[in-house]
């Protein structure tokens, strides 16, 4: 009898301990940009880090999450890329290694995820769910030679819905931040001061070209790119500020 | 007998409480024109950081239009933005109808857009809150069983307004705005029973109801740009 009744009380607590822990994959599907394609061949490379990208929550007053974006990631710029560019190779070895040459192909695209946020509706006290992502893209040439170097940002939000888990309300915030990269991405491509350079250059040889000063090129351009403070932050400053005065 | 009676009056006064009243303002600036082969979309704005524009409502809105035999052959929100992807995400939808000029200098865009057949655009923005909330209920269980006791009360209000965009003259045809307020209940006498005023779907209704008028009727309202 000992046994029976302490089977449901110990369900109940492992309930209540893992209530508060949520673990993601993210899954989704992404439509092909509707652009018209560079007259380039291009191909792509994923860091280890990339593929198998895992954000877990480390602050002490939030909820547990684990959330694994690297799948969601791949699938995603394997519909985008191919769509910019006149003719894709695919997947390429790292640029940065040692010996690497790619014949025949213009350029090689290198993302990667160098900062991920996101808040919650009862830390921002609204009913979304919010994501931000900030993506370093690194652009090689076929030689391996680094073209440009620049910082892309990308936000995404869903409602919270009646009988929707937390989990699936995330899952379609970071999907949504990935088509707002994509549309980033469609729209600004082509306006990479180093790329347009680089291809005018190729298009026209004989003409002379000045070189960009630090301000006009993107290599190491980071402050601009600064995610912004989670809201939970911005509450937590503006509280304080309120039991201060 | 005591504990029926008290049921009965209870649910009585939250049935008849729990309802919405709904405001729908509409000014028109030019007449609806739907040839047979014509068809429109209905979208929800998602560029503000405070709020969502919620994409049930966008559908509850498509399904109403499209009701009552109206003959006006709606595109789902989600197909119509996944096949134009990325050209009406947050980021870059038009924000007013002569925008649409420049986004159709992009070939492949206005090819899709053509393929569509698209006359219209509906451009829904808003959202419902809740505004106030009262009461408490309590749970609890034992060896013996389970319930809840308590009454809990929310308001609602839903604020929304629909831009009717002509595609192929770029312009403004029609703005109908529905505002919708109500007060739910939830008494709870061992079992909560929760009495939902529908103040989104009422604000759809509203809303859905009077576009369709200016799809079937197309007649041009007295108030000019």
């Amino acid at each position: 009898m000992k046994s029976n009744s302490a089977v449901p009380i110990l369900c109940l607590l492992s309930l209540a301990l893992t209530a508060c822990n949520s673990q993601l994959t993210v899954k989704g599907q992404f439509p092909s940009p509707l652009s018209s394609p560079m007259p380039l061949h291009a191909a792509a490379h994923y860091s280890p880090e990339l593929l198998a990208h895992n954000y877990t929550e480390s602050s002490d007053d939030r909820d547990k999450w684990e959330i694994q974006t690297g799948s969601a990631q791949q699938a995603f710029f394997d519909t985008l890329l191919p769509a910019l560019f006149q003719q894709w190779a695919g997947q390429s070895p790292d640029p940065e290694s040692e010996s690497f040459q790619l014949p025949g192909v213009d350029i090689v695209i290198k993302p990667n995820l160098s900062d991920f946020q996101y808040s919650l509706p009862r830390e921002s006290r609204s009913k979304i769910f919010e994501v931000w992502m900030k993506y370093n893209m690194q652009l090689y040439q076929g030689d391996g030679q680094l073209l440009a170097d620049w910082f892309v940002t990308a936000y995404g939000k869903t409602p919270s819905g009646f009988m929707q888990s937390d989990e699936d309300a995330m899952n379609e915030a970071i999907v949504v931040a990935l088509r707002d990269l994509g549309a980033n991405l469609t729209l600004n491509f082509a306006r990479v001061p180093e790329l347009r350079d680089w291809m005018e250059r190729r298009n026209n040889p004989s003409a002379e070209f000045t070189p960009r000063t630090p301000e006009e090129t993107t290599l190491k351009k980071e402050a601009a790119h600064e995610l912004p403070e989670p809201k939970e932050k911005e509450l937590k400053k503006e509280e304080a500020k309120h039991e201060n005065s | 007998m005591k504990t029926p009676k008290l049921f009965i009056t209870l649910f009585s006064f939250a049935a008849l409480s729990a309802c919405t009243s709904v405001t729908i303002d509409e000014y028109q600036n030019a007449q609806a024109e739907l040839g047979n082969n014509d068809r429109i979309v209905v979208l929800g704005r998602r560029h503000s950081p405070e709020y969502e524009t919620e994409p049930d409502l966008i559908s509850c809105v498509a399904k109403t239009i499209a009701s009552n035999n109206s003959g006006v052959t709606v595109i789902p929100e989600k197909q119509f933005v996944d096949e134009l992807y990325p050209w009406f995400e947050p980021r870059m939808a038009p924000m007013q109808p002569k925008r649409l000029a420049t986004l159709i200098k992009e070939p492949k865009l206005k090819e899709k857009i053509n393929d569509f057949n698209l006359r219209y655009l509906v451009w829904v923005d808003g959202n419902t809150q809740t505004t106030n909330s009262s009461g408490s209920v309590g749970c609890a269980i034992g060896p013996g069983g389970g319930g809840c006791f308590g009454f809990g009360s929310w308001d609602e209000k839903s604020d929304y307004e629909a831009s009717v965009w002509d595609y192929q003259k770029q312009s403004l045809v029609a703005k109908v705005s529905a505002d919708a307020k109500g007060t739910s209940y939830m008494p709870a006498l061992v079992v909560p029973i929760p009495l939902l005023a529908r103040v989104q779907s009422n604000a759809c209704k509203g809303l859905g109801s009077q576009l369709r008028e200016i799809f079937i009727s197309g007649s041009p309202g007295d108030a000019q740009e």
